[in-house]
């Protein structure tokens, strides 16, 4: 890659790499976890389920440096489903982004870590989300203008699947394509659930895959808590031609915390219980010095 | 499959001539672009396949390169817009003004909520589109984006100042409306005429009421104070083409020396320039104001001319308006 500070060392092998990344996953969804304890509200299914997706990107696939945050030559992530919020957020503290004890003040007055992400408050979000379908048209404007400025950098961007259901994400599908942005590529945490239903029940999607591959877009469909197969495939998008590449990680809304593991009810904004947060965290393998720290906030 | 469908290069060969007047906002917005397009080599124009209407042809001709189509689908041309002023790029999102209202959330969030250098450019304001009717002639977009924090107005008078200030627009780093208009309009101000966003300014003198207008009426409001000049009726005109932020020392100056305000604007009476000419009033030098617009309501088909004077906003309107102010005055 180059001289600057690197989120993962240089050329690990692949199992350690996974494991290194399953660790951090792992942390990712304790801190959400815990942030959302901490704010009294916030959504943990889809911050649950894009874990592992967000620790593939940041730890491995994408050239970002917490400390060139403005280097035009970084890559760029727009979290299109802002609400995931807490989970990009516990991303930042897990890489070196941002500090990890400062983020469990999420959806606070005064504390940068807003209830969904702001570029002004955070510059290393790139750019404020939290108005469905929009990001996916921020990330097509910033893939054109890298291509035109001649910046070899790749845009991501995550989409949930409810946020599908907005027709700007389907102007921004079809002007990707149209443009041949192979430098764009959207990540799905296709979770299945929405605010107050499956998605099947508010307003299907399927055919899924089949939609994207008519709008012109390289298509795969990935277990997307399977570490090893969201790198083989982020890598693939990076050498697709001419076109931009979709992945359709399928995910398991609340993962990892049995009692919210598919459960409309924990995608909206909750407020946990001690004792909910608690078993949450245990259930997600944290220690009990870990609990402790997550737990109380000085 | 391709049966029957036209090759781009047949569709430009076969092009009628554009239905556009060499003295309309639009046509010198679009010059201005283009003449300026060498000097702001990060400037990129964005077009919804309007590029005809909107005056922006005159780029496409000048900097094909830059000129990034999306097709009919503003929202997604607003937010990605947010996206080239993320990685460095000037954007220019062109369209009808109806259709940034549409898109006035995409404009919100990814333009003024993340404070990009990013502009909007929109043509086609007001019963100035007439004969395309009531859906088509947006007269609420000065209130909406005004409404936007962070959001810079801006509604020129005439071709002279158009192209100074898409200059302007151009210089400043942040989110500007700016309109533009589809109808001829008059040539107002001479080649020695400035622009600055924020300020208003005096074009012709007056005692006993000020009007304050932007756009196409600011012609209207000079021919209202010549006809008020012919009944003894000294009516100061001021051009306030920034409306956000609005030149609210200019407004107090004049609320004291004249005494009373009459504004105009080829948009609804609520919340556009009036608006914000009462506002600034309010707070700081309260004094009688009329206000010509149209009046909560929809416009309909018709030659602009004809539609100001159905709706109320061409000159003899803006007449009476100011002999309604100054009799308030005396009161």
């Amino acid at each position: 890659m180059n001289q600057k500070f690197q989120t993962v060392s240089a050329q690990p092998s692949p199992a350690m790499l996974a494991e290194k990344l399953a660790e951090a996953a792992r942390f990712i969804r304790c801190h959400s976890v815990a942030s959302i304890f901490h704010a009294g509200s916030g959504h943990p299914g889809g911050a649950l389920s894009s874990a592992d997706l967000f620790a593939c990107l940041y730890g491995a696939e994408m050239n970002v440096w917490p400390n060139a945050i403005h280097d035009p030559s970084r890559d760029r992530f727009v979290l299109s489903k802002g609400h995931a919020a807490p989970a990009l957020y516990a991303t930042g503290a897990h890489f070196g982004f941002c500090d990890a004890k400062a983020a469990l003040a999420l959806r606070k007055l005064n504390s940068p870590f807003q209830g969904h992400p702001h570029v002004l408050d955070l510059p290393w979000v790139e750019t404020s989300t939290g108005s469905l379908g929009q990001g996916m048209s921020v990330a097509v404007g910033m893939a054109i203008g890298l291509r035109l400025q001649k910046i070899p950098a790749r845009v991501y961007t995550m989409l949930g699947d409810g946020e599908l259901q907005e027709g700007e994400a389907w102007e921004a599908a079809m002007s990707a394509a149209h443009h041949k942005l192979d430098n764009l590529c959207a990540v799905i945490d296709y979770n299945k659930l929405q605010s107050d239903n499956c998605n099947d029940a508010i307003m299907r999607l399927e055919p899924l895959a089949d939609k994207w591959r008519a709008f012109g877009w390289s298509v795969a469909e990935i277990d997307g808590h399977n570490i090893p197969e969201i790198l083989d495939h982020l890598g693939r998008a990076g050498a697709t031609r001419e076109k931009p590449s979709v992945l359709i990680a399928h995910t398991i809304k609340g993962k990892g915390v049995p009692y919210m593991e598919n459960i409309p009810t924990w995608h909206g904004s909750v407020k946990l219980t001690p004792a909910q947060t608690e078993e949450a965290l245990t259930a997600l393998g944290a220690s009990a010095d870990e609990i402790k720290g997550f737990m109380h906030v000085s | 499959m391709s049966l029957n469908s036209p090759t781009a290069s047949l569709c430009e060969a076969g092009a009628p001539a554009l239905i556009a007047n060499s003295d309309s906002l639009r046509e010198a917005f679009g010059k201005a672009l283009s003449a300026l397009g060498d000097e702001f080599p990060k400037l990129v124009v964005l077009d919804a396949d309007i590029a005809g209407g909107t005056g922006v042809h005159h780029f496409r001709k000048s900097h094909p390169d830059r000129m990034i189509q999306f097709g009919i689908a503003e929202q997604n041309m607003m937010a990605a817009a947010g996206g080239m002023a993320a990685v460095g790029l000037i954007p220019v999102v062109t369209t009808f003004a109806v259709f940034c209202l549409r898109a006035i959330e995409q404009a919100r969030l990814s333009l003024c909520y993340a404070r990009r250098n990013a502009k909007i450019v929109a043509s086609h304001p007001g019963l100035d589109v007439g004969p395309d009717g009531g859906s088509a002639q947006a007269l609420e977009d000065l209130a909406a984006f005004r409404a936007i924090p962070g959001m810079t107005v801006i509604s020129p008078a005439d071709p002279t100042e158009m192209v100074l200030a898409t200059r302007a627009m151009l210089e400043y780093d942040g989110p500007v409306y700016m309109r533009t208009g589809r109808s001829p309009c008059a040539r107002l101000f001479g080649e020695d005429h400035k622009f600055e966003i924020g300020k208003g300014q005096i074009i012709r003198d007056g005692d006993d009421v000020t009007i304050v207008a932007c756009g196409i009426e600011v012609a209207r409001a000079l021919a209202a104070a010549e006809s008020l000049a012919e009944e003894g009726i000294s009516a100061r005109v001021v051009n306030m083409a920034t409306i956000k932020p609005i030149d609210a020392a200019l407004l107090s100056r004049c609320a004291v020396e004249t005494g009373a305000l009459v504004t105009a604007e080829d948009h609804n009476i609520h919340g556009g320039l009036g608006g914000a000419v009462a506002e600034a009033l309010a707070a700081t030098t309260p004094c009688p104001v009329e206000f010509v617009g149209v009046k909560d309501t929809f416009g309909a088909s018709g030659e602009p001319e004809e539609l100001a004077h159905h709706f109320g906003i061409s000159a003899p309107f803006i007449a009476d308006a100011a002999r309604r102010a100054i009799r308030r005055k005396r009161k």
